[in-house]
C-alpha cells in the first residue's frame, strides 16, 4: 500500500525532538525525549504505548499544535517547528485532518455547522464549503442528519461527523488520537476500514492508539512503540526509503 | 477581514446558543441606554425650546438692587438709559406673583403696555380695558374658566378685583405662558398697589446686538444700584440650568450604568468552560487567535450596537411620543401648574457619541479581553484532554 | 448566511429608523420656522424672560431674574437658582463694587 509508493522524500521529519511541559517548575513533565522519526507519504502509522507514554504529545507536535522544546520538525522539508502561530494555524487548517479521542464536536451546533465552522477562516466561498460538507455527510451516511444538533447523535455517528470534519479541507494527512476509545470492536473495525480507504486515496494516516484491534490489525503497515517519552520500537522504520 | 460574513455567521450561532443569557443582557443594556438617552433627549429638547424662544427676549433687563436685594426701580431711570447711544426703547415692566391657597398654585401676573397686535398663539384677544385679562392654558386647566368668564383676584387688602377673560394662550405656548395672567399695565399696578413712579424692572432695546454688553456695563456704571441682565446671560443661565438638571438626573442614573458595567464585566470575564472548550477546538482545527478575537468582537458589537439602537429608539419613544412620563416627576418638583408641552424633537449628536463611547467601548473591552486570554491558550490543550 | 443577512438587515433597519427620526426632527424645524416665530412674537410682546417650567417657587419660576426671595443674590450675575447658583460660578460681571482698604494717617484713641 502506501509504503510501496515510490516517494522517497519523507513527508514529516522529526529530529531529536524533546517536549517538556512546565519547564523549570515543580510540576515539570518530560513528555518526549530525543525523538527522531520520519514519516513517508501514504503510510498508515500507529503510535502505541501505555497512557502517559507521550503518544498524544507526539501527535500534537506532528500536527503543529505545539512547538518542541528542543529539536526540529520538518513538514515536506519545510521547518515548521519555529513558525509563528498564524502560519501554524494555516498549516493545521490546510494540511491536517484531526480526529480527537473525545471527538471534540461543537456542542449544540448542527452537524453541517460542525463541519463548516473550522473552515470559516479559509478563503472558501460559503457555497463550496456547504456542497463539500453535504458530499462528505452523504459519504458517511449522515446526509439526512445535517441539520441535527450533534448532541442528539449516537457515539458512532459522532465519530463519523468528526471524521467528515477532518476531511473538509481535503488534507493529505489524517491524525487520529485514540479514535476507537469509545467504540465497540465492530465499530472499531469499521473505522479502520474507513481509514484504510482514506489511505487508498493517497492520504497519510497517523494514529495514536493502545487498542489491540488497531495496532494488531493487518491494515496497519507501521507500528511505533513509545514508553516514558522515548522511542522503544519501530517495526518498519524507513520502510519507504 | 471586517467583511468576513462567515465569522459573523459563527458569532450569531454562538450568540444564539446562549440566547437566554444574551437576550437578558441585551434588555438590561438597552434599558440603561434608554434611561440615559431619555435624559439627554429631554434636556436637549428643553434647552432648544429655551434658546429658540428666549432669544427674542429683551436685550437687557435692568433691575434695581438695594442692600443687595431686588427693589422696585424708579421709572425715570428709563430716561437715563434711553440717552445712551445705541439704545432703542426702554420700557418699564410691571409683573409679580399671585398665590392661590386653594389650588396651591403660583400665578405670574404680567402687565401689558401698549401692545395690541393679535398674537398667533392666543385664542381670543389681548386685554384692551382695565378689567380685562388673558390667561395661560395651565391657569385655565387648573381653575376651569373659559373666555367670557370673570377672573376674581383678591389683593393684599382683601379687595376683590374682577377681570373679564378675553383670551387664553394656546397650549403650544405652554412652556412660556402656562401660569400667566396678563392684565393691562395700569390695572396691574393698581392691583399690586404699586406707586406710579416705580416699576418692577426695565427692558432695554439695543439696536446692535454686539453692543449689548457694552451698554450693560454703561448702565451699571451710571446707575450703580442697577443690575442689568443681558439676553446672553439669560440664555446662558438656561443652558447651565438644564445642564445642571440633566447632570443631576444623569448622576442618579450613573449608578445604573455602573451596575450594568459590573454585570457586563461579570458576564464577559466569566467566559464559560463551554466557550473555552469551543475556542480550544477551533484553535486546534486551524483558527488563529485573530479569528477568534474577530468572532468575539463581532458578538460584542452585535450585542452592544443592537442594544444601543434599541435603547435610543426606546428613549425617543419615551420622550417624544409618551412625553417622558418617567422623567417628568424629577423635573416637575411639586409645582401645581406644571405645563404640558410638546417637546422639540432633536438630538445632540455629540452627547449621543459620548453615550455610545461610555457604554459600547467598556462592553467591547470586557468581552474581548477574556476571549483574547482564552484564545492565547495552546491548541494542544485540546489534544491533551 | 441567511442568519447574518437577517441580523444585519434588522440592525441596519434600526439604524436607518433612528437616523431618519433624528433627521426628520431636523427637517421639521426647517420646514416650520413659523412655529418658532409665533413663540418668539409672544416672547417679544410680553417681554418674557423665563420658561414657566417650575412655578412652585419664585426663584424657580424666574431663574434669570433677581427678586426678594432669591437664594443667592449677593453676587451680581449669580444664578438665582438653588442649588445651581451655589455650584456653577456666574459669568464675570461686567461691573462690580470693590472692597478697598487703604492706609490712613489718622490715629484714633
Amino acid at each position: 500500500m502506501g509504503a510501496d509508493m515510490d516517494n522517497h522524500e519523507p513527508l514529516i521529519r522529526i529530529e531529536e525532538v524533546s517536549k517538556i511541559y512546565h519547564q523549570g517548575k515543580p510540576d515539570e513533565v518530560r513528555a518526549l525525549q530525543d525523538i527522531s522519526l520520519e514519516f513517508f507519504p501514504g503510510e498508515v502509522v500507529v503510535l502505541t504505548g501505555p497512557s502517559g507514554s507521550g503518544k498524544s504529545t507526539l501527535l500534537a507536535l506532528i500536527g503543529c499544535m505545539a512547538r518542541p522544546t528542543q529539536g526540529t520538525i520538518y513538514l515536506q522539508e519545510r521547518r515548521v517547528s519555529r513558525l509563528p502561530e498564524s502560519f501554524l494555524a494555516r498549516i493545521r487548517r490546510e494540511t491536517y485532518g484531526f480526529v480527537f479521542q473525545q471527538y471534540h464536536l461543537l456542542r449544540d451546533v448542527s452537524v453541517l455547522d460542525n463541519l463548516m465552522f473550522p473552515l470559516y477562516p479559509a478563503a472558501l466561498p460559503y457555497k463550496t464549503m456547504r456542497e463539500r460538507a453535504l458530499l462528505l455527510l452523504n459519504k458517511f451516511d449522515l446526509s439526512d442528519r445535517h441539520k441535527t444538533n450533534v448532541r442528539q447523535l449516537s457515539g458512532g455517528e459522532q465519530q463519523r461527523v468528526a471524521l467528515a470534519r477532518a476531511l473538509m479541507a481535503d488534507p493529505p494527512i489524517i491524525i487520529a488520537d485514540e479514535p476507537t476509545a469509545h467504540l465497540d470492536a465492530e465499530l472499531s473495525l469499521e473505522l479502520l476500514k474507513i481509514l484504510t480507504e482514506l489511505n487508498a486515496e493517497g492520504r497519510t494516516i497517523i494514529i495514536a492508539s493502545h487498542d489491540p484491534v488497531v495496532y494488531q490489525s493487518p491494515l496497519i503497515n507501521r507500528r511505533i512503540g513509545l514508553r516514558h517519552g522515548k522511542l522503544v520500537d519501530d517495526n518498519n522504520a524507513g520502510a519507504g526509503q | 477581514m471586517i467583511f468576513n460574513f462567515k465569522l459573523l455567521e459563527y458569532s450569531l450561532s454562538s450568540l444564539w446558543r446562549r440566547k437566554e443569557k444574551n437576550i437578558a443582557l441585551m434588555i438590561v443594556y438597552a434599558l440603561v441606554i434608554a434611561t440615559l438617552g431619555s435624559v439627554l433627549l429631554l434636556t436637549h429638547a428643553l434647552k432648544t425650546e429655551a434658546l429658540m424662544t428666549l432669544s427674542a427676549a429683551p436685550e437687557i433687563v435692568v433691575q434695581r438692587t438695594q442692600g443687595g436685594r431686588h427693589e422696585l426701580i424708579p421709572v425715570h431711570y428709563a430716561e437715563t438709559i434711553a440717552g445712551f447711544p445705541g439704545v432703542g426703547k426702554v420700557t418699564p415692566r410691571v409683573w409679580g406673583y399671585y398665590y392661590d391657597s386653594l389650588v396651591k398654585a403660583n400665578l405670574t401676573l404680567i402687565g401689558l403696555g401698549g401692545y395690541h397686535e393679535q398674537l398667533e398663539l392666543l385664542e381670543g384677544r389681548l386685554p384692551q380695558a382695565a378689567d380685562e385679562c388673558v390667561i395661560g392654558a395651565g391657569v385655565a386647566d387648573a381653575f376651569g374658566p373659559q373666555i367670557g368668564n370673570l377672573l376674581v383676584l383678591e389683593d393684599s387688602s382683601k379687595r376683590r378685583s374682577e377681570f373679564y377673560v378675553t383670551g387664553i394662550f394656546r397650549s403650544r405656548s405652554n412652556l412660556l405662558t402656562n401660569d400667566l395672567v396678563v392684565l393691562q399695565e395700569d390695572a396691574l399696578r393698581d392691583f399690586f398697589a404699586m406707586p406710579d413712579g416705580l416699576a418692577t424692572d426695565l427692558t432695554v432695546q439695543v439696536y446692535n446686538s454686539r453692543e449689548i454688553s457694552t451698554i450693560a456695563k454703561k448702565i451699571a456704571y451710571f446707575l450703580p444700584d442697577s443690575r442689568p441682565i443681558t439676553r446672553e446671560e439669560l440664555l446662558h443661565t438656561y443652558d447651565s440650568l438644564f445642564n445642571w438638571r440633566s447632570g443631576m438626573m444623569l448622576a442618579v442614573f450613573v449608578s445604573a450604568l455602573m451596575a450594568f458595567l459590573i454585570l457586563a464585566w461579570d458576564r464577559a470575564t466569566g467566559i464559560s468552560a463551554e466557550e473555552k472548550r469551543e475556542i480550544g477546538i477551533l484553535k486546534a482545527l486551524g483558527w488563529e487567535t485573530s479569528h477568534i478575537l474577530g468572532a468575539k468582537l463581532r458578538e460584542a458589537l452585535l450585542i452592544s450596537l443592537s442594544a444601543f439602537i434599541a435603547g435610543l429608539l426606546l428613549a425617543w419613544f419615551h420622550v417624544f411620543v409618551l412625553g417622558a412620563p418617567l422623567l417628568m416627576p424629577l423635573l416637575k418638583g411639586w409645582s401645581v401648574l406644571f405645563p404640558t408641552f410638546d417637546l422639540t424633537r432633536g438630538v445632540n449628536l455629540y452627547q449621543l457619541a459620548v453615550l455610545g463611547c461610555v457604554t459600547i467601548l467598556p462592553y467591547l473591552a470586557c468581552t474581548v479581553i477574556p476571549a483574547w486570554k482564552a484564545a492565547g491558550s495552546d491548541p494542544d490543550d485540546v489534544m491533551r484532554g | 448566511m441567511k442568519r447574518s443577512f437577517i441580523c444585519l438587515t434588522v440592525l441596519l433597519a434600526g439604524a436607518v429608523l433612528l437616523v431618519s427620526l433624528l433627521f426628520s426632527a431636523h427637517l421639521h424645524d426647517r420646514r416650520h420656522p413659523a412655529r418658532w416665530q409665533n413663540k418668539r412674537d409672544l416672547v417679544a410682546a410680553l417681554a418674557i424672560t423665563d420658561l414657566s417650567l417650575s412655578s412652585e417657587a419664585r426663584y424657580t419660576r424666574h431663574v434669570t431674574q433677581a427678586d426678594l426671595f432669591s437664594a443667592f443674590q449677593d453676587f451680581p450675575a449669580a444664578f438665582e437658582h438653588f442649588p445651581t447658583g451655589s455650584m456653577i460660578p456666574p459669568r464675570p460681571a461686567g461691573y462690580s463694587g470693590r472692597v478697598l482698604f487703604e492706609s490712613s494717617q489718622q490715629v484714633r484713641p
